[in-house]
């Protein structure tokens, strides 16, 4: 895994070259700006389809092994 | 009937020649055949299947059928569908059964299409061969020592084998038109934004888009009518006015200025692709076009770019597979640390494990600014280099793939070699351009060849035409494997 990991670096290291000075990141190809929407409730409570699916439930609340002593 | 196009099995249909469920019942047959030795399919529900397709017939007596009502088709494994297992090609959801439907889905089923089953992928979409599927490996049909291609190699297969007439996959660096060169059909990935990511299981969501895979532009088109459009419940959708992908199918193509870039037909492109591509182009010429030569000159570095940014964004979606609320829980661990750290190392593979690890690494405190932001502002010159390019010629062509497709086990060693292979189509992915493949000829070994069409933002329509027009005047794209 070492191994193949440091190839991946290599590959990564690549980039150096390039000067990017003054250069604005870019994060979405239209640059748009995230859409907002009302403040009203949309969805509707489906917990038990939901759970369904769940490893480990118990009263609508999912079991995890104990973290607080 | 299994090689006939989406439109032919749609007028058949609609006109009540074959029903729905007589059509499922061939493809379900086919696949039954078939599946066992190419491994395209993770699942297949007959029943649900036939159940959906007793439900088209019952909507077109009732005469309230649409295009493509009552037609089958298979789906990646990436797309939630309520009530089906859904994978994502990893042990991590091998129980997972979606209790919701992608909005592409619900697209598919509100059009009463029926749903095939889930295609086999590479897990969670990383990789370009199909072989780091938990599933096992997908063969390529036109030859079952060789890869089809990936990640959507289940659904590029299941075309070409006519397991079934068209397919979804999603494309993040060239998943869909990938595979699609590598099995001889034909895919297209839309613009970013222009189909939903909702319920599409995410990998890198500033990459990610969802398209068809099918056996022509024209079928390409019918399928992208029903899943492209604004979903409010996808904040990166984007609202534009609905458009018919068909529309300009027919125009000719006299003073088409297609753009070749110089960095497409350089060293590491294979001579026998190279010559395909290049007859491509003649065949377009003589259709009208004109080229021009381009210069992309940051194709190189659109690897490295990648390969620092996919893993940033997939060492965050993947976090939320923790074995809590879904999915693989490690039957035995100590504590709650122990019970996540022993889920993900026995839930993930390999590949999606190294990638985890690069993401984590590239966006940790004090290497953010020269991984991380560093790609992020090549990535804008990569853009660039495309938005300059198009200001002298209309669409780009190239290659699709170095070479045709390879054998398997021969670069899943090494998972550079791997990422090499990816160079012409990831670039696409980081500037969000709309991409396609279409089949134009053949390799050494018989092994298909794709021709790769970039266009501008929202172009697809255009390319569509552009690709459809060029397979009026040849038949590559309704070549099948022999003997199969």
């Amino acid at each position: 895994m070492l191994k193949q990991l440091s190839g991946i670096f290599a590959l990564i290291q690549k980039m150096q070259v390039v000067d990017t000075a003054g250069i604005e990141p870019m994060s979405h190809a239209q640059d748009v700006v995230l859409r907002l929407r009302d403040d009203v409730v949309t969805e509707s409570d489906q917990h038990e389809l939901f759970q369904s699916v769940a490893p480990k439930v118990q009263a609508g609340l999912y079991l995890v092994p104990k973290v607080i002593e | 009937m299994l090689n006939y196009s989406l439109k032919q099995l749609s007028d058949l249909v609609a006109s009540k020649n074959i029903s729905s469920v007589e059509l499922t019942q061939e493809f379900l047959r086919r696949i039954e055949k078939l599946n066992p030795h190419y491994n395209a399919f993770i699942t297949v529900n007959e029943e649900a299947s036939l159940e959906q397709a007793h439900a088209a017939d019952s909507r077109i007596a009732q005469g309230l059928g649409q295009p493509l009502t009552g037609i089958p088709i298979a789906q990646k494994d990436i797309f939630c569908a309520k009530g089906w297992r859904t994978t994502c090609g990893s042990k991590i959801l091998s129980n997972f059964v979606a209790p919701y439907d992608a909005h592409v889905v619900e697209r598919f089923n509100g059009t009463g299409m029926v749903n095939l089953g889930k295609t086999n992928m590479d897990e969670f979409a990383m990789g370009s061969s199909n072989e780091t599927s938990f599933y096992g490996p997908v063969k390529n049909p036109w030859d079952a020592q060789t890869v089809p291609g990936g990640s959507s190699g289940g659904s590029a297969c299941a075309v070409a084998a006519r397991m079934a007439p068209a397919a979804i996959g999603t494309d993040t660096g060239g998943s869909i038109r990938q595979p699609a060169a590598l099995c001889g059909i034909s895919g297209i990935k839309p613009t970013y934004g222009v189909v939903s990511r909702y319920g599409m299981i995410a990998f890198a969501s500033s990459l990610d888009q969802g398209g068809p895979m099918a056996k022509s532009a024209e079928d390409l088109a019918l399928m992208l009518n029903v899943m492209a459009g604004f979903d409010e419940r996808d904040s990166t959708s984007l609202n534009r006015p609905p458009e018919d992908y068909t529309r300009d199918l027919t125009k000719p193509l006299s003073g088409l200025k297609i753009g070749l870039p110089r960095e497409y037909f350089a060293q590491g492109l294979s001579e026998d692709v190279a010559r395909a591509v290049e007859a491509a182009i003649g065949q377009y010429q003589k259709l009208g076009a004109s080229t021009v030569e381009i210069s992309l000159p940051n194709t190189k570095l659109s690897i490295p770019v990648y390969y620092v940014l996919a893993p940033a964004e997939a060492s965050s979606n993947l976090s939320r597979y923790d074995g809590v609320r879904y999915g693989y829980r490690a039957p035995q661990y100590d504590d709650l640390l122990d019970m996540y750290c022993k889920t993900r190392a026995q839930g993930f593979g390999s590949e999606v494990k190294r990638r985890i690890l690069i993401g984590t690494y590239v966006l940790s405190h004090g290497y953010y600014d020269a991984y991380y932001l560093k790609a992020q502002k090549l990535r804008r010159l990569i853009a660039r280099d495309f938005a300059q390019a198009f200001e002298t010629c209309d669409v780009i062509m190239g290659p699709t793939s170095p070479t045709t497709a390879f054998n398997l086990g021969e670069k899943s060693g090494d998972p550079v070699q791997m990422y090499l292979s990816d160079i012409y189509t990831i670039g696409v992915n980081l500037a969000g351009l709309p991409g396609m493949s279409i089949p134009c000829g053949f390799g050494t070994r018989k092994l298909p060849v794709g021709l790769h069409i970039i266009g501008k933002y929202f172009s697809e329509a255009r390319m569509l035409n552009i690709a459809h027009q060029y397979q009026l005047a040849t038949d590559w794209h309704d070549r099948m494997p022999e003997g199969i």
